[in-house]
């Protein structure tokens, strides 16, 4: 482990100095804040100092052919909420996510991935993009419908599996995500429109309305396409394969009478 | 095919510790194909998971390579 104070007029100023001198990006920097002085207006003359420790045995990015220069991170509000989040967490000597490990993840990933298809007697073209959260991974093929299944329960089965085999290691998990030519955003739309039709059934019948099992994945979509719907709230109930999602009219709620046990 | 026996063979080892103690053989039938995929004991629960959702996963992607010449396939995990 590697520190090294800096000072700025903000926070943030002073991570991007840091960030520009060490040669990582925000987000695998933790940091702490040793002095700060508010100054005039709370801007003015304000100063902060702070000590930033990034891991010593690993190279930095500057070093490596993806490093951006100047502020560290290409997508510069996500690198200091990360390094917010992890000083929040109180977890100030742990550094998250390590630098370097990560491009060997990704080809890992492409690798796997290339290897259950062509396994499985199919040809594809396989890429990946890696976000702060997850490696997010293409596939282009002719057998594109027998790689996504029916409800993409293929498609899922690869992705835990491509999981399993690239975070085989407690450390340094991230989470890979598969999509076959937009199948992802198709199926998001295709879960949207049922999520507002059976709300619609739930209103019109004041009634729960009980969908059939389905993935995490898909859960989770419904969930979000009617996180801001007016008139129902949902949750899910059910373990496993048989955990489903149940749309609950607001008036059977207020009346306290949720829709059985789930959380 | 022997595809999917190397299929298996290759997601198997890329799950258990033993990697040595991976044997995939395969039974041929009228209409079915049977799988039989054998792991050291102490890896048996690395290759079915939580809730068998390991297990669920490569009959799936199992059953995808195997529609490619119309064909079902079972998978059977022995000790």
């Amino acid at each position: 482990m590697k520190e090294a104070e800096f000072e700025g007029k903000t926070v943030e100023e002073a991570l991007l100095k840091a960030s520009a001198e060490l040669g990582f990006n925000i987000s695998d920097m933790t940091y702490e804040v040793l002095e700060s002085e508010r100054g005039l207006f709370g801007f003015l003359g304000a100063s902060v100092r702070i000590r930033v420790r990034v891991p010593e045995d690993e190279t930095p990015l500057a070093f490596r052919k993806e490093y951006v220069p100047g502020p560290g991170d290409t997508n510069l509000a996500e690198g200091l909420a990360a390094a917010d989040e992890s000083r929040a967490r109180g977890d100030f000597p742990i550094i998250g996510r390590q630098p370097g490990t990560d491009a060997a993840k990704v080809n890992k990933a492409i690798e796997t991935v290339e290897q259950l298809i062509t396994g499985m007697g199919y040809q594809a073209k396989v890429s990946a993009k890696d976000t702060p959260e997850q490696i997010l991974i293409n596939i282009q093929s002719e057998h594109n419908d027998v790689l996504i299944g029916r409800d993409g329960e293929v498609l899922a089965a690869l992705q835990f599996l491509a999981n399993k085999i690239v975070n085989r290691f407690p450390d340094d998990r991230k989470l890979v995500v598969l999509d076959a030519e937009g199948f992802k955003d198709r199926r998001e739309t295709a879960l949207g429109t049922l999520a507002k039709r059976m709300a619609d059934k739930a209103l019109t019948t004041k009634r729960v309305v009980r969908l059939s099992p389905m993935n995490p994945q898909d859960r989770r979509l419904i969930h979000m396409a009617l996180r801001d719907h007016p008139g129902v709230s949902t949750k899910s109930d059910g373990d496993g394969n048989y955990r489903c999602l149940l749309i609950i009219p607001n008036i059977l709620e207020e009346a306290g009478q949720p829709g059985r046990r789930g959380r | 095919m022997a595809g999917i026996v190397e299929l298996v063979t290759m997601i198997a080892k890329a799950l258990v510790d033993e990697p040595e103690a991976v044997v995939v053989t395969e039974l041929e039938g009228e209409q079915t194909r049977v799988y039989e995929l054998r792991v050291a004991k102490d890896d048996m629960g690395k290759v079915i998971g939580k809730q068998g959702r390991t297990a669920k996963a490569i009959r799936t992607v199992v059953g995808a390579a195997a529609a490619r010449d119309n064909k079902r396939a079972i998978l059977e995990i022995v000790e």
